[in-house]
């Protein structure tokens, strides 16, 4: 069965493409939240830092209460495959993406598959075309294993601005995504978990006093360091973290620290580290901020250090994580065979 | 509202499905048909992009719709607008809106149409030109539960003796609110889609993210849903 809307609407198939800049770079910016608020003394004044060691302290972290048990990772796999014109003549970004998120748990030291969930969702401005249109559109997508996701309507005065209508597009199948991982959350809210990712979009889905939830941040994409932070960063040797900082945001306050976790033979200077965050709440009520926390945690961290050199992430990912990616990689369909799909069904 | 209007509130929307000749929505097709249900009753829609009464009944007077217009017409913007005579009911709504909002505002008017204005204009005397019809003023903010408590206007022309025979209009709008609502997200669809997700969240907002976009409907109106049916905080559904 053909899906009538695409084309009754002038879609055309969208080559992939690179993100493009917005049309009008008024001075608005793309991203949804300001930059956040940072405590950079937390663990050491600016003038005392320098790289801390973590590769021999504490006893052995096999038996250590703390240690992270479960392992969460969310995936978005999709681009902008159709324009669509809306009323005002205008293209409109239709995004298809396949969704997930997984947990994996440590049983006594195996890692098994404890939940997994995988959805297929298209995304677009839905509030510019006609509403009985959209409707029938939300039942036929359903009927084919879709579900129709409402990007945020654009400023009326942006409705031309196809790259920013794209971005909302991605955005809302992220935050779908957020939805999923969340789900893989409430299964055990109370286990030391790992997560792929900031903390912040996860705010309120973990007992932020009681439970141990860590966010391992591979991409870095705010700055948070001062002059000697960085000198500090740069100067990491493996199993070495910089001292901790204190992240505000609207949601959520974290203990954050950069820790490497490989490139001791010449790699590039930033090689292998990544952005270690834990809720503060948590770090002070619970752990007491007790500095060997930190340094367990950042030591673990090491040890989990992925070591498959086929990987491409491997210097920036623990093997447990790796593993959680590679379990609901498999429950995806490859994209082309699903954009072969969604063609045949919007008739494009 | 008592029980028993409830009660025959909910009978008019299960009336309105047996009428149209469409089944009732599950939890596997949980969308409510709205055009389907339009399209099956002597009803139209049409969006309108800066709706006034002004607009709508000038957009009938063209098509046909009307020999003349009533002098019951303004400017003011309305997100919803329903006219209705003996033989048939003509629903307007704000193009700009938010499909959601726009939604509301259609199962809105045909809460109107259903329990307030079709009855009376089928039991109104055959001579005269009766019609009434209802402006639904626009709300702030999209998704604010401010379109749960909106406010209209109820007009019958030139003739008062229609709208004396007609329920307070706190009442009407009361009650059109409450159709809109059973049609949008009827208890039993509602009920099973959150007994199902119960586990898969621990916020409240996630539930109510969840089952809006299921139900294509406002975040604001399933939140007021899920607490009208008491499945709201998620903690008392888990109790229940």
């Amino acid at each position: 069965m053909k899906i009538e809307f695409f084309r009754q609407h002038g879609a055309r198939r969208l080559r992939s493409y690179n993100p493009q800049p917005p049309l009008l770079n008024d001075g608005l910016t793309l991203d949804d939240e300001p930059d956040d608020k940072r405590d950079l003394d937390y663990e050491a004044p600016r003038d005392d830092w320098k790289p801390y060691a973590v590769s021999g302290v504490g006893a052995s972290c096999d038996d250590w209460m703390g240690r992270p048990v479960r392992f969460i990772d969310g995936k978005d796999v999709g681009r902008t495959v159709a324009s669509l014109r809306s009323r005002e003549g205008y293209p409109v970004p239709v995004r298809l993406a396949e969704i997930g998120a997984v947990v994996m748990k440590d049983n006594s030291g195996r890692l098994q598959r404890e939940f997994a969930v995988v959805e297929r969702v298209v995304s677009f401005q839905i509030d510019l075309f006609p509403w009985d249109e959209i409707e029938n559109l939300a039942m036929a997508l359903r009927e084919n294993g879709f579900r129709l996701l409402a990007a945020d309507p654009p400023e009326r005065n942006l409705r031309h601005d196809f790259e920013r209508m794209r971005r909302a597009t991605m955005n809302r199948s992220n935050y779908e995504m957020a939805q999923l991982e969340r789900q893989a959350f409430a299964r055990d809210g109370e286990a030391p978990t790992i997560v792929d990712g900031r903390l912040k979009s996860r705010a309120g889905v973990f007992g932020e006093k009681g439970c141990p939830v860590i966010g391992l941040i591979k991409t870095q994409q705010q700055d948070y360091l001062h002059p000697q932070g960085w000198r500090v960063f740069y100067e990491l040797q493996p199993g070495q973290r910089t001292p901790a900082f204190r992240i505000s945001s609207k949601h959520l306050d974290v203990v954050s620290w950069y820790l490497r976790l490989d490139g001791a033979r010449g790699e590039l200077p930033n090689w292998g580290v990544v952005r270690v965050e834990i809720p503060m709440r948590f770090f002070e009520d619970s752990a007491g901020k007790d500095w060997d926390y930190a340094n367990r945690l950042s030591r673990l961290l090491c040890d989990f250090r992925s070591r498959d050199e086929s990987y491409r992430r491997a210097p920036v990912t623990i093997t447990p994580i790796q593993r959680a990616e590679k379990s609901l990689g498999a429950m995806f369909t490859k994209h082309q065979a699903l954009l072969g799909r969604f063609y045949r069904l919007a008739g494009l | 509202m008592t029980k028993e209007r409830l009660a025959e509130i909910q009978n008019s929307v299960a009336e309105f499905y047996a009428e149209a000749e469409i089944p009732l929505p599950t939890a596997t097709r949980c969308v409510s048909p709205l055009t389907e249900l339009i399209g099956g009753c002597s009803l139209t829609c049409t969006e309108i992009s800066e709706l006034s009464s002004r607009k709508a009944l000038n957009f009938l007077l063209k098509r046909g719709g009307l020999t003349r217009l009533p002098q019951v017409l303004n400017d003011e913007p309305l997100a919803g607008f329903i006219y209705a005579s003996r033989n048939f009911g003509s629903i307007f709504v704000e193009r700009e809106d938010i499909i959601v909002r726009r939604r509301f505002s259609i199962a809105h008017e045909i809460g109107h149409y259903l329990l307030h204005f079709r009855p009376l204009l089928n039991s109104a005397s055959n001579e005269g030109d009766w019609f009434l019809t209802e402006s639904l003023d626009k709300t702030e903010g999209a998704d604010t539960e401010d379109e749960l408590s909106p406010k209209g206007q109820v007009s019958a022309g030139e003739s008062d003796d229609l709208i004396r025979c007609l329920p307070p209009l706190e009442t009407m709008e009361r009650e059109a609110n409450c159709f809109a609502v059973e049609l949008l997200m009827p208890e039993a669809v509602v009920r099973e889609l959150a007994e199902r997700q119960i586990n898969n969240f621990l916020r409240d907002d996630d539930l109510v993210w969840r089952l809006a976009t299921e139900l294509l409907v406002s975040r604001a109106t399933m939140r007021f849903r899920l607490r009208e049916l008491k499945l709201f905080p998620i903690e008392e559904l888990r109790v229940n």
